[in-house]
């Protein structure tokens, strides 16, 4: 079933119908300069990320450059990967007389992830300012 | 009073130049920090923008509404 409606102001309608069209396409072409900004930020985070662990290495050498402390020092601060080790250097024969080392039953170490390696390094720096 | 302390520096001009290129990451850092700020302002710029467009959309929609059915 079809209705007929009467328009009064016939060309109100069209412009007003236009300029609604207007203001898509100028959201729509806003769409993509946002994805342009947040393309640059982006690459503008990773290049201050750069940047800081360039610091990060600076400062490293600004550290052992001065005569307090030495790069072992330094060392000790930053966490050090687990390793496996044998247990006493105890070796264990199996029922079929091979030997296998205790290290190949251990479980694989726990990875740092590079946030746990920082914040580790943080709470170490922390420490050493609490004593100063 | 503490007494001044007196350290010894072997690599003095190792040091300073170290010092240098420290200073320097620092303005490069701050530079791109500036550059990320501007970047956040045009992205919030952006978003404004788009809350006018919808205001307007919004007003042509109740215009044409009335128009067409009242």
């Amino acid at each position: 079933m079809s209705y007929f409606v009467r328009i009064n102001d016939e060309r109100g309608v069209r412009r007003r119908l236009l300029e609604s069209s207007k203001e898509m396409l100028y959201a729509l072409k806003g769409y993509y300069a946002f994805l342009e900004f947040r393309d640059q930020k982006r690459e503008a985070a990773t290049e201050l990320q750069t940047i800081l662990k360039e610091l990060s290495d600076l400062m490293m050498q600004l550290q052992q450059l001065l005569p307090e402390e030495s790069l072992k020092d330094l060392e000790q601060y930053l966490p050090k990967p687990a390793t496996r080790t044998k247990k006493g250097g105890k070796t264990g024969k199996r029922k079929g007389g091979k030997q296998k080392d205790v290290e190949d039953e251990l479980p694989p170490p726990p990875q740092m992830s590079e946030m746990e390696r920082l914040h580790s390094a943080l709470a170490n720096i922390e420490d050493r300012l609490n004593k100063l | 009073m503490d007494a001044p302390l007196f350290v010894k520096i072997e690599k003095y001009k190792e040091l300073t130049e170290v010092l240098s290129q420290v200073d320097a990451k620092l303005k490069e850092a701050n530079a791109q920090l500036e550059k990320l700020k501007k970047l956040k302002m045009e992205e919030d710029a952006q978003i404004a923008t788009w809350e006018a467009n919808l205001g307007d959309l919004q007003a042509r929609s109740r215009e044409l509404h009335s128009n067409l059915f009242q």
